[in-house]
């Protein structure tokens, strides 16, 4: 969500931040997606069109433009926007309505707390019915009341696509004070998610977790609110039984869980639940399940060495191979395809950035994942599975680029030099510092380094090697640091020649 | 390793050469220097070499000579509304200083320990601290959290 907080605290970490940030920084920094970065800077940018505050480039991030800043400050910081928008209203609506379903609610009970039109709310529900129908969901009205009817399945659905929002990139997130979600449900959940982690003797990571998380705590939402309305045809059917006995110890740790919900929720669940929650347990990788390479299915395998082949048609990717690529891949791709089978989507919180550092990779990864649907017969691979390979892939084109390796000098090899080390290691963690280096040394050291790409020194010095000499000031100004990153480039492009 | 904070001392003479003497003036007296020519003579070799400024009132001389004794790091703020006015050229409100004097054959404690001032010294609210903070604040940075 975008916030004011999160606003001034942007603006503050550019301020005290020279040059490019990536996304995954400021993610980090601030505990939201990278997604909500880059929604919360087009909003700081709106203020000023044309001459934009923060600017962005493809593969580096972003970075502060200090002129613009200063001539718009005022703006930034008197701005107010902790109004609910028409999407958080509808959002809101479509919430209570899914939770209820079939249930019919008084639509001025609905609309009443937002205080808005008679022709606002007719938007509204034409937005909604539009919405409602991607999920095979009818919107009805009649006589004063609105509903939803459609198959339970597309309303637990629809209702994990409006609660985890790509904000969301752990568990915790949904025990916040500021989430609008049942707290103790929401800690009841979260203390099954621990049970079943130590039934497994093992941690569900990230993207997994948060879709455990909203599975369980949807189907408490749902059973709380609509229990007895829940439709009698939400039953097994023939085909979706098969393939539960595959693995005996997930069952049974899926029926506890059920057991432990029939009780907390005072109402027998029917079996399919379990049945849904195995196909959530299977479908999650968990982190010490590590793909056997002696062990792997064929399909797994040929799905696995498909996907590398296709994506090292792209010339600039044909050397991406190997067997730590083909593990991680197939590690992804194992649940991956389970999902796949089952209809079980995972957020990608980081999605966004992924595309706008590695835009080429992800195309490329893109279109070969189309192939291998086609050559496999598998559902379509969305963009988010997409994103999680072009990762894979990143993790082994970044491996694959030699490192920039620096010396650093001064008079002593102490003093300023150790205070730019710090520095340089905080602010260019692309860069290997081979060593700190008093003046009188360098020579010597240069010959015993030939690995050594450029020397950043403290002082200026006689240059007597091929190695470059970058002078900087012991402050490491945003201009010391900008010709750093100049000369970096320029060493990075006579590498790749 | 000798960590001293000398807290708006009486230096008579504000310029950057006069101060530096009386810094190894004050060194030679507390028996951590052999000679102050020496000394004074390497620190400003290296302040011929490039600036020495890390914040905007802060300067790091620093040196390493046969001529010290045992490796120092002193700490000088200078009285209120006291600056060096000719550090450089340009910067000319310099009212806070972090000396580092290291001898020929410094101990590898002493590098250590230094190396790791340093580090702590990278952090914006570190350096903050020592560009404004109180004499308990610098103490505190020097023999604490530095170590």
């Amino acid at each position: 969500m975008i916030t004011e907080y999160n606003k001034k605290t942007l603006i503050k970490y550019f301020l005290n931040h020279r040059g490019f940030i990536s996304g995954f920084e400021l993610s980090a920094y601030l505990g939201v997606s990278t997604k909500t970065i880059s929604r919360t800077i087009k909003k700081i940018n709106e203020k000023s069109m044309d001459s934009p505050i923060i600017e962005s480039k493809r593969g580096k991030g972003y970075r502060l433009n200090y002129q613009n800043y200063m001539s718009k400050e005022g703006i930034i910081e008197n701005n107010n926007s902790n109004e609910l928008t028409s999407v958080e209203r509808r959002n809101e609506i479509v919430k209570q309505l899914l939770i209820s379903s079939p249930q019919k609610q008084n639509i001025n009970s609905v609309f009443g707390r937002f205080y808005i039109s008679e022709s606002l709310v007719s938007v509204d529900l034409r937005i909604l019915r539009r919405m409602l129908l991607r999920y095979h969901l009818k919107l009805k009205r009649s006589n004063g009341y609105i509903w939803i009817e459609g198959e339970e399945v597309n309303i637990r659905k629809t209702i994990t696509d409006l609660l985890v929002t790509d904000d969301v990139t752990s568990v915790n997130y949904f025990l916040q004070t500021n989430q609008q979600i049942q707290k103790q449900d929401a800690s009841f959940v979260t203390r099954q998610i621990n049970l079943i982690e130590n039934s497994m003797k093992t941690e569900i990571p990230y993207p997994y977790n948060v879709n455990l998380f909203s599975h369980i705590y949807i189907l408490i939402e749902r059973y709380h609110n609509a229990g007895s309305l829940i439709s009698d045809d939400y039953k097994l059917k023939p085909s979706e039984g098969k393939g539960v006995e595959r693995d005996p110890h997930f069952l049974s740790i899926c029926k506890k869980i059920i057991d432990n919900l029939n009780i907390y929720l005072n109402f027998k669940l029917p079996c399919v639940e379990t049945y849904y929650l195995y196909q959530y347990l299977s479908s999650s990788r968990v982190l010490d399940e590590q793909v056997d390479i002696k062990e792997i299915s064929d399909k797994l395998k040929h799905v696995t060495l498909f996907l590398m082949k296709e994506v090292s048609r792209n010339p600039k990717y044909q050397n991406l191979k190997g067997k730590s690529l083909f593990i991680n891949l197939a590690n992804h791709i194992k649940p991956m395809l389970k999902r796949l089978e089952n209809n079980i989507k995972v957020k990608n919180s980081l999605l966004e950035q992924i595309i706008l550092e590695y835009p080429e990779l992800f195309r490329t990864v893109k279109r070969a994942t189309l192939n291998v649907s086609n050559e496999f017969h598998l559902k379509k691979i969305n963009d988010e599975e997409v994103g999680f390979l072009t990762v894979y892939f990143a993790q082994s084109l970044e491996n694959l680029r030699p490192p920039i390796n620096i010396l650093i000098v001064c008079t002593t090899g102490f003093g300023t030099a150790q205070l730019l080390k710090a520095k340089i290691k905080k602010r260019f963690s692309e860069l290997n510092i081979v060593n700190l280096v008093a003046s009188h040394d360098l020579n010597d050291v240069l010959d015993s380094n030939p690995e050594v790409n450029l020397v950043v020194s403290t002082i200026n010095i006689e240059n007597v090697s091929p190695v470059p000499i970058l002078v900087v000031s012991a402050m490491f100004t945003m201009e010391d640091q900008r010709l750093l990153e100049k000369k970096v480039d320029s060493i990075r492009k006579e590498m790749m020649i | 390793m000798k960590k001293i904070i000398l807290w708006e001392p009486t230096f008579i003479n504000t310029k950057k050469k006069e101060l530096i003497n009386d810094v190894v003036d004050y060194l030679l007296k507390k028996n951590l220097i052999y000679s102050c020519d020496e000394v004074a003579k390497a620190i400003n070799y290296r302040e011929s070499l490039n600036s020495t400024i890390i914040a905007h009132n802060l300067a790091a001389p620093h040196a390493k000579s046969g001529a010290i004794r045992q490796t120092i790091l002193l700490f000088i703020k200078l009285k209120e509304g006291e600056f060096v006015t000719d550090w450089t050229e340009n910067d000319k409100s310099i009212d806070r200083f972090i000396f580092t004097l290291i001898p020929e054959k410094c101990s590898l404690n002493d590098l250590q320990a230094l190396k790791n001032f340093y580090i702590h010294l990278s952090k914006n609210n570190v350096m903050q601290l020592f560009c404004r903070g109180k004499k308990d604040e610098i103490r505190k940075l020097l023999w604490d959290e530095g170590d």
